[in-house]
């Protein structure tokens, strides 16, 4: 199997382990009387998760069709991909900023999304875990007769977890509120 | 979500209150009004330091707005 296919199902086997993860914990219920409002946390993790997916989209489409060594060996789209990275890295920051603001007043963010929030990193950390997991028996697979690995696939065993964790993240907390 | 074992009467005392809205319950004992629907709806159970602000905005005592159900 080709690396970069590797790289793929270690992507989607991380963002489908922190969905079994919820699913498995999942306990069935009748539904409700009345729809339940979205509370603030439930609707940055929308906004969150929407704008991840799209950028993330972005930097799996941009090695896709340069491949992997035309991502780094091509300045321009080198550079395009970094900015992607950041981008990725700076939505999430800013969401992580308000996130914290809203715990710190104490007024926006109550016990019940705090148990949430627990819940959802506690599931980013698996599906960071078997992203890497997928990521290195796939490379072992693809390079054990040579013995040795092209240093360009740690860049993107790197990107691949964070986008992972950053995705993970805003899945987690709306999973969790529709499991709690 | 499965039912508490846990019963309240949280959506009488709101009514009783001036007809009281979840938001304004929830702004006033500090937790989203989606946490205030779940307690209605008997689907969720609240930590002590909540169950108590929630008494207290009724005037009651935690027995008063919750039970324990046998």
């Amino acid at each position: 199997m080709k690396v970069v296919l590797w790289g793929i199902a270690a992507l989607t086997a991380g963002l489908a382990a922190t969905a079994l993860g919820v699913r498995a914990l999942r306990v069935k219920s009748p539904p409700l009387d009345e729809p339940l409002p979205a509370t603030p946390m439930q609707r940055l993790s929308r906004i969150g998760l929407l704008a991840g997916a799209v950028l993330s989209a972005g930097l799996v489409a941009l090695v896709l069709y340069f491949g992997p060594e035309g991502t780094m060996e091509d300045d321009t789209v080198r550079i395009g991909f970094t900015l992607l990275l950041l981008a990725i890295l700076g939505l999430f920051g800013l969401l992580s900023l308000r996130l914290s603001i809203w715990m710190r007043r104490g007024d926006v963010v109550d016990e019940r999304d705090r148990a949430i929030l627990s819940g959802s990193h506690a599931l980013r950390s698996v599906a960071m875990l078997v992203t890497l997991a997928v990521w290195l028996i796939g490379l072992m697979e693809s390079y054990q007769a040579e013995g040795a690995v092209p240093v360009y696939w740690l860049y993107f065993v790197f990107w691949s977890v964070l986008v992972v964790s950053m995705l993970a993240f805003p899945l987690g907390i709306l999973f969790g509120y529709r499991r709690s | 979500m499965p039912k508490a074992e846990i019963r309240n009467r949280i959506r009488r005392l709101r009514f009783d209150h001036g007809e009281m809205t979840q938001q304004a319950l929830a702004e006033q004992v500090g937790c989203t009004r989606q946490t205030i629907v779940l307690l209605e709806q008997e689907r969720y159970v609240p930590s002590l330091a909540l169950a108590l602000r929630i008494a207290r905005v009724f005037g009651e005592s935690v027995e008063g707005v919750f039970e324990l159900e046998d």
